[in-house]
């Protein structure tokens, strides 16, 4: 069609995906745009656009896609019934007498209820709304109290059920439910490496987060009587996964339907709560697609342009080390992670980087999970770290002050994806007991 | 395309002509890399270079379900499909996986494109494309998680098929048919979402299904899988005599006949990987398969039955398959 | 114009969170059937795709009103008040633009599911109707895209 080579079109594309994402369009419109503009010319326009017809169906009749609706739901079911103040407070106590107690049950409480909730919003908002004004109420610094919401926020996609490993599972053909057990383990270590940061952080300034003595003991059974539904839940339907009793759709929606058990048996599901909570998974889910189909047409854009090819072959042919590709790889991430929302570059970067990760010899899997822990800094990291800001706004907290607060824990993020590139085992054990 | 300027003032080069193809199967499948590449090999070779062809495969640019529907609408030139993938779309190439009508993968896919040759029904179901070549799989067995020798043993399980006629045998076999993609078939038979899987022994290789399967039943021969392999229309007309010569040449029943040993061969090593894998092989003796084979008879006769041109063209099967023999 | 759009986009996403909710009772009786009495509901695989075409379809229009979408702020919020407004509007005609080459394709390729007969494969459904719907859903997107034209001020925190 065009005189330009397939090659360069697949190049300017990226350049006009990016230009467009500046000024503000939906991702998921900018990649249907360009790639029909881009497949136009290589291809033909009528091919182009009997892609988007066939795409917009085929993506959106989408059994791996079924999962997203469910896992959102399950979690906003329970955080409509206010599950995430007990869940805390268990913490709490749990942790009350350790420097940064407050602090560290943040993360403890986030990281137990990402293993109900597919988002990383969604798990920020529900620990925010309840951690930081306590926190502040004991004279914690309250960049320290959101910066931990923040952090402990984006454990919602590493640890599962994840929308965001479904999606990469839905782009690459990997398989969802061992992304989705590949994700326990790394996000355990995740967890326990941000607690540590913040009593080494604590070390260095006490001041941020006095000793508080309190008396509390007596209320943990109190709280075991609601607080006992998230694990519970989270054993039923990520655990059936890994039995085998579920496929990644059955355990979405039987933990959903568990969710609305528990929430009804507490006396906590309003019209309101479960309304809100339906809505608000069908939003989630109809962009989500639009998304999707954008990644999906532009990663078959890409691949007509044959960049994916040439640069796993110009890789494969200069000789570096698997092991600095991966760090190149990572780097990348980082630089787009402060530029851009962490699903645009999920969907944007997976169709170019998986092929030249799994011709290095890595495994997709384990791939899936770095990729997450990647996305997990570009969350947090400003001017777009869309966590950060999300909690800023929760809780008051002046958003400069969060950012700041979350430096620490972005070291410690950036260790987790190294020490998981030098020990693939720390992501595939588990899915490997799986076979 | 961009490069047809340099071969101006020499006639005998011919337009440079770039195919691109593709499909929703692994890039390592057994027809990909015996059958394609080989295809896309001796298509540049032949053509001292004029025509080359890209293969895109793993469903980077396509999908299982939009495929056909892609290659006519211009957005690729070739394209793979297994037709058991879009149920509906083409009821009579389903004569060739009628229960006992082929024996062997070699004999499907050579019946097959001569069925087409033959059938003005059969060409105008793809009417739309330019069929390049037929073949289909070997024929299909039962891979399980429990052993399954009589067709009572079927009863309730969860077996996963593809494509409607496969539905139907595992209904009347009384098990509970399970749709799903060919990759998922280990994970879920390994957790034990499916207790089976009605399938070719070819198969096993490609997706390791001797790791997660404990028995296999042979000799039953249910069915084959026919997959057809097809070009754009408007992109074969466009192409010189001699060029569609040398397509021709290399595709047709050449490549059926190539594709079925493929499957042949990968029967019989699918096989040894199972017993080597510790999996059961129970051979079915004839006085057995009979007991099958009475379930399954009925089937083809409501086939048959439901159309005029299913029996014309069944019956044409029948007569081209004896021919072969 | 708007009120019109955000009623009819309300009704679409309560079909569509209706059909999630029957969806998950749905595959919680199929789990259930299959362990309990063995007798897993047939064909649920195609009836879970299917269901997810209409949950997505209908749920667009709504997630566009309350502008869901994700966009990339950076820049954006450093432009003077009139380059906001022409970038704006630009994402919106883009997003117009788009959708209607999506409808449009969408049908054209309703009509192709149509001819060529395709149904699911266990349980036959045709698969024609579902992507009417889908189109119907999209055109309900279209109304909400066409309404966000005269929303720039309340995208900016004003009111009207
Ligand atoms: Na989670
Ligand atoms: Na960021």
């Amino acid at each position: 069609m065009s005189n330009m080579s397939p090659e360069l079109i697949g190049v300017l594309g990226i350049i006009l995906l990016l230009l467009l994402l500046a000024f503000r369009i939906p991702v998921g419109i900018g990649m249907i745009a360009v790639s029909l503009l881009g497949y136009s010319l290589i291809v033909s326009p009528e091919g182009a656009l009997a892609k988007l017809g066939a795409d917009a169906f085929v993506n959106a009749k989408s059994y791996t896609l079924s999962v997203i609706p469910l896992f959102v739901l399950m979690g906003m079911v329970l955080s409509h019934a206010n599950l995430g103040g007990e869940l805390y407070q268990l913490f709490d106590v749990l942790l009350g007498r350790v420097r940064g107690g407050m602090a560290m049950a943040t993360l403890g409480a986030s990281a137990l209820f990402s293993a109900v909730s597919g988002s990383a919003v969604a798990t920020a908002s529900t620990i925010a709304s309840v951690s930081v004004d306590e926190m502040r109420k004991y004279k914690y610094d309250e960049g320290l109290a959101a910066g931990c919401a923040a952090v402990g926020g984006t454990l919602g996609i590493l640890i599962p059920p994840s929308s965001t490993l479904v999606i990469y599972g839905a782009l690459t053909e990997e398989t969802i439910g061992g992304l989705l057990i590949a994700g326990i383990i790394p996000g355990i270590m995740t967890t326990i490496m941000l607690m540590l940061t913040v009593s080494i952080t604590l070390k260095f300034k006490p001041h941020l987060a006095p000793v508080v003595a309190r008396k509390k003991t007596k209320m943990t059974w109190g709280l075991l009587k609601t607080v006992w539904a998230i694990p519970t839940i989270f054993l039923i339907s990520m655990g059936g996964i890994y039995m085998g009793w579920f496929t990644p759709t059955e355990a979405g929606a039987v933990g959903t339907f568990l969710s609305f058990a528990a929430a009804i048996a507490m006396k906590r599901l309003t019209w309101k709560a479960f309304s809100g909570a339906m809505i608000q998974a069908t939003r989630i889910t109809a962009m989500t697609f639009l998304i999707m189909v954008g990644g999906k047409m532009f990663g078959t854009f890409l691949s007509i342009s044959r960049i994916p090819i040439y640069l796993t072959t110009m890789l494969t042919t200069m000789d570096v080390t698997p092991f600095l590709v991966i760090m190149a790889i990572f780097a990348i991430y980082l630089v787009m992670g402060a530029f851009m929302d962490a699903m645009a570059i999920l969907v944007i970067m997976t169709p170019i980087v998986y092929p030249i990760v799994i011709t290095l010899g890595y495994d997709g899997v384990w791939f899936g999970v770095m990729t997450v822990i990647m996305l997990l800094i570009a969350l947090l990291t400003p001017p777009v770290g869309v966590v950060s800001l999300v909690v800023a706004s929760i809780t008051k907290v002046a958003p400069a002050k969060v950012f700041k607060a979350v430096i620490p824990f972005w070291f410690t993020l950036i260790a987790a994806g190294i020490l998981v590139t030098l020990f693939p085992d720390i992501v595939l054990f588990l899915p490997s007991l799986m076979k | 395309s961009s490069s047809s300027n340099e071969n101006e003032g020499n006639e005998n080069a011919g337009e440079k002509i770039e195919l691109v193809m593709g499909h929703p199967f692994s890039g390592q499948h057994p027809i990909s890399t015996a059958i394609l590449e080989p295809f896309a090999e001796a298509l540049k070779e032949e053509s001292s270079g004029r025509i080359t062809l890209t293969i895109i495969p793993a469903a980077a640019i396509t999908s299982a379900a939009s495929v056909y529907e892609d290659v006519i609408a211009g957005s690729f030139d070739i394209g793979w499909t297994l037709q058991g993938y879009t149920a509906g779309r083409y009821p009579l190439t389903e004569v060739v996986e009628l229960p006992f009508i082929v024996n062997s993968a070699t004999e499907g896919s050579v019946a097959l494109w001569r069925l087409l040759e033959q059938s003005p029904d059969l060409q105008e179901e793809y009417s739309e494309v330019k069929v390049l070549s037929f073949w289909v799989t070997d024929p299909g067995e039962v891979m399980s998680k429990k052993l399954v020798q009589k067709p009572e043993d079927m009863s309730g399980m969860r077996v996963r098929f593809a494509g409607p006629m496969q539905e139907k045998m595992l209904t009347k076999l009384g098990a509970v048919p399970v749709g799903m993609a060919a990759p998922d078939m280990y994970d879920n038979l390994e957790r034990g979402i499916i207790d089976g899987i009605a399938i070719g022994s070819s198969t096993i290789e490609s997706y390791r299904l001797h790791e997660v399967i404990t028995h296999a039943t042979e000799g039953l021969h249910m069915f084959v899988s026919p997959q057809v392999l097809f070009l754009n229309k408007d992109k074969w007309d466009s192409l010189s005599v001699e060029d569609q010569d040398l397509i021709s040449k290399l595709s047709g029943e050449y490549m059926a006949e190539k594709a079925g040993e493929v499957y042949n061969h990968g029967l019989d090593t699918g096989f040894e990987l199972a017993l080597d894998g510790g999996v059961e092989i129970y051979e079915v003796p004839d006085d057995v398969k009979t007991q099958w084979d009475s379930i399954l008879a009925p089937i083809v006769e409501e086939w048959t039955s439901s159309n005029p041109k299913y029996k014309t063209a069944y019956d044409l099967m029948v007569q081209i398959v004896d021919d072969l023999r | 114009m708007q009120k019109i759009s955000m009623t009819i986009n309300r009704i679409a996403s309560y079909i569509s969170a209706t059909i999630m909710f029957i969806l998950t009772i749905w595959t919680v009786l199929d789990v259930a059937g299959r362990y309990l009495l063995n007798k897993p509901v047939r064909g649920t695989y195609e009836i879970t795709e299917l269901a997810l075409v209409l949950i997505v379809f209908f749920g667009l229009g709504y997630a566009q009103h309350r502008d869901d979408h994700v966009v990339i702020d950076l820049l954006y919020t450093k432009f003077p008040k009139k380059l906001r407004f022409i970038v704006y509007e630009f994402g919106i005609i883009l997003s117009i633009v788009i959708s209607i080459l999506m409808t449009w394709r969408l049908y054209l390729y309703g009509i192709r599911m149509q001819s060529g007969n395709y149904v699911t494969s266990v349980l036959s459904i045709p698969l024609y109707p579902v992507v009417i719907f889908a189109v119907i859903g999209s055109i309900c997107f279209l109304l909400s895209l066409i309404s966000s034209l005269f929303t720039f001020n309340k995208s900016e925190g004003e009111d009207e």
